[in-house]
């Protein structure tokens, strides 16, 4: 076994950057992202609800344009709370709502759903019943080197 | 691959580009650091409670539990799994006030995942209303299995309690709810109130690998010689 991953020369690891590359755009799109959460959280109680509403959007659109066209990778957690249909931020009781479904004829347990619907109808199924114990590549402490 | 006798295929071990050609080049990776935009809010945290408050709550809890005996009585006035607990959240403020859920139970230890549960600090928080805020308690590891058998139902790890409960004449509720009320704080979403602070950009950083890529040896590209 030759020229493997495992052969005694193998490089030292390299130390992750301390800055972060590209601020100006990981800034303008964390901006975006708050703002957007900020217009959402106020649509519910202030008097022009629509209007507000439709500036999160309108942000949250932004965020996701944004992020494309400078390739930078979000976060599923910042991925997972925007609608990818009308790009409404998904906050629990105001734009979202979530549900447990079983579509098993027997209610086995390892077929349990979790679907988060948005108020467009749109639905995002997590199948949790597959592997409880899974955690996205974002949360493995392994994968995970250093946050700035 | 190769044949036996049979005639059957046999894989050989060594599968994959052969030493130092092209495609064994292209397939080198190196190790790099990608990074991720990661949400500028911490994560909502759920309301402390002491061990020994905690240990007494869950008495009180189950005590005042024990007052039903069959399972058709407790289904007609609390909340036992997670759809209609999440419905009577979202639809609180539009419920009569004696008929909001007050105080939410939730054994999130027991449950698997935990992104089950993650959202539901930010769900009572966002139900709740000035005067009439919605307590959550989260109960230790192993109360799931308690509580189900106390009310014959299987595998209830999160119960709702309406007002109407305290209300009533069931003085071992009214007790329950002053003592959580006393010793639970409410929830608290820092960027859910009328005007959060600005929160620095967070970025995390991926270990991953990455193509090494030279330049008479792009992927697709075969230099000309």
């Amino acid at each position: 076994m030759t020229g493997d991953h495992s052969s005694p020369r193998k490089p030292k690891l390299p130390k992750p950057p301390k800055q972060i590359p590209r601020k100006e755009h990981h800034a303008r799109l964390s901006y975006l992202y708050q703002i957007s959460t900020l217009m959402a959280a106020r649509s519910e109680s202030s008097d022009n609800e629509k209007d507000m509403e439709t500036l999160s959007r309108v942000y949250a659109r932004n965020l996701d344009i944004v992020s494309k066209k400078a390739v930078l990778k979000l976060s599923p957690t910042v991925k997972r709370s925007i609608c990818k249909k009308c790009h409404r931020r998904q906050i629990e009781g105001i734009t979202m709502s979530t549900r447990l479904s079983n579509p098993s004829k027997k209610k086995t347990k390892n077929n349990d759903i979790m679907e988060c619907s948005c108020k467009c109808g749109e639905t995002r199924r997590f199948p949790i019943g597959k592997n409880p114990d899974f955690t996205p590549f974002h949360e493995r402490e392994d994968h995970v080197v250093a946050e700035a | 691959m190769s044949q036996n006798s049979k005639g059957k295929l046999i894989a050989k071990k060594p599968i994959g580009p052969a030493k130092n050609s092209i495609k064994a080049q292209a397939t080198k990776r190196r190790q790099v650091f990608r990074p991720i935009l990661e949400t500028p809010y911490t994560d909502v945290e759920w309301p402390r409670i002491e061990p020994e408050t905690l240990r007494n709550l869950l008495e009180l809890f189950i005590r005042a539990l024990a007052t039903y005996k069959d399972v058709e009585s407790v289904q007609s006035v609390m909340t036992t799994g997670f759809n209609s607990t999440m419905k009577a959240l979202e639809d609180r403020k539009k419920t009569k006030p004696e008929n909001r859920i007050s105080i939410v139970f939730v054994c999130k230890a027991d449950v698997k995942p935990p992104l089950l549960v993650q959202h539901l600090p930010v769900l009572a928080a966002v139900a709740s209303i000035e005067s009439d805020p919605v307590k959550l308690v989260q109960l230790p590891h192993g109360s799931s299995a308690k509580i189900s058998q106390v009310l014959g139902i299987k595998d209830t790890w999160i119960v709702g309690i309406p007002r109407v409960l305290t209300m009533e004449l069931n003085s071992e509720f009214q007790v329950l709810q002053d003592f959580v009320f006393e010793s639970v704080e409410d929830v608290l979403v820092p960027w859910l109130q009328a005007e959060p602070e600005y929160e620095k950009a967070k970025v995390k950083f991926i270990s991953t690998t990455q193509p090494i890529v030279t330049k008479n040896n792009q992927k697709g590209k075969i230099s000309k010689t």
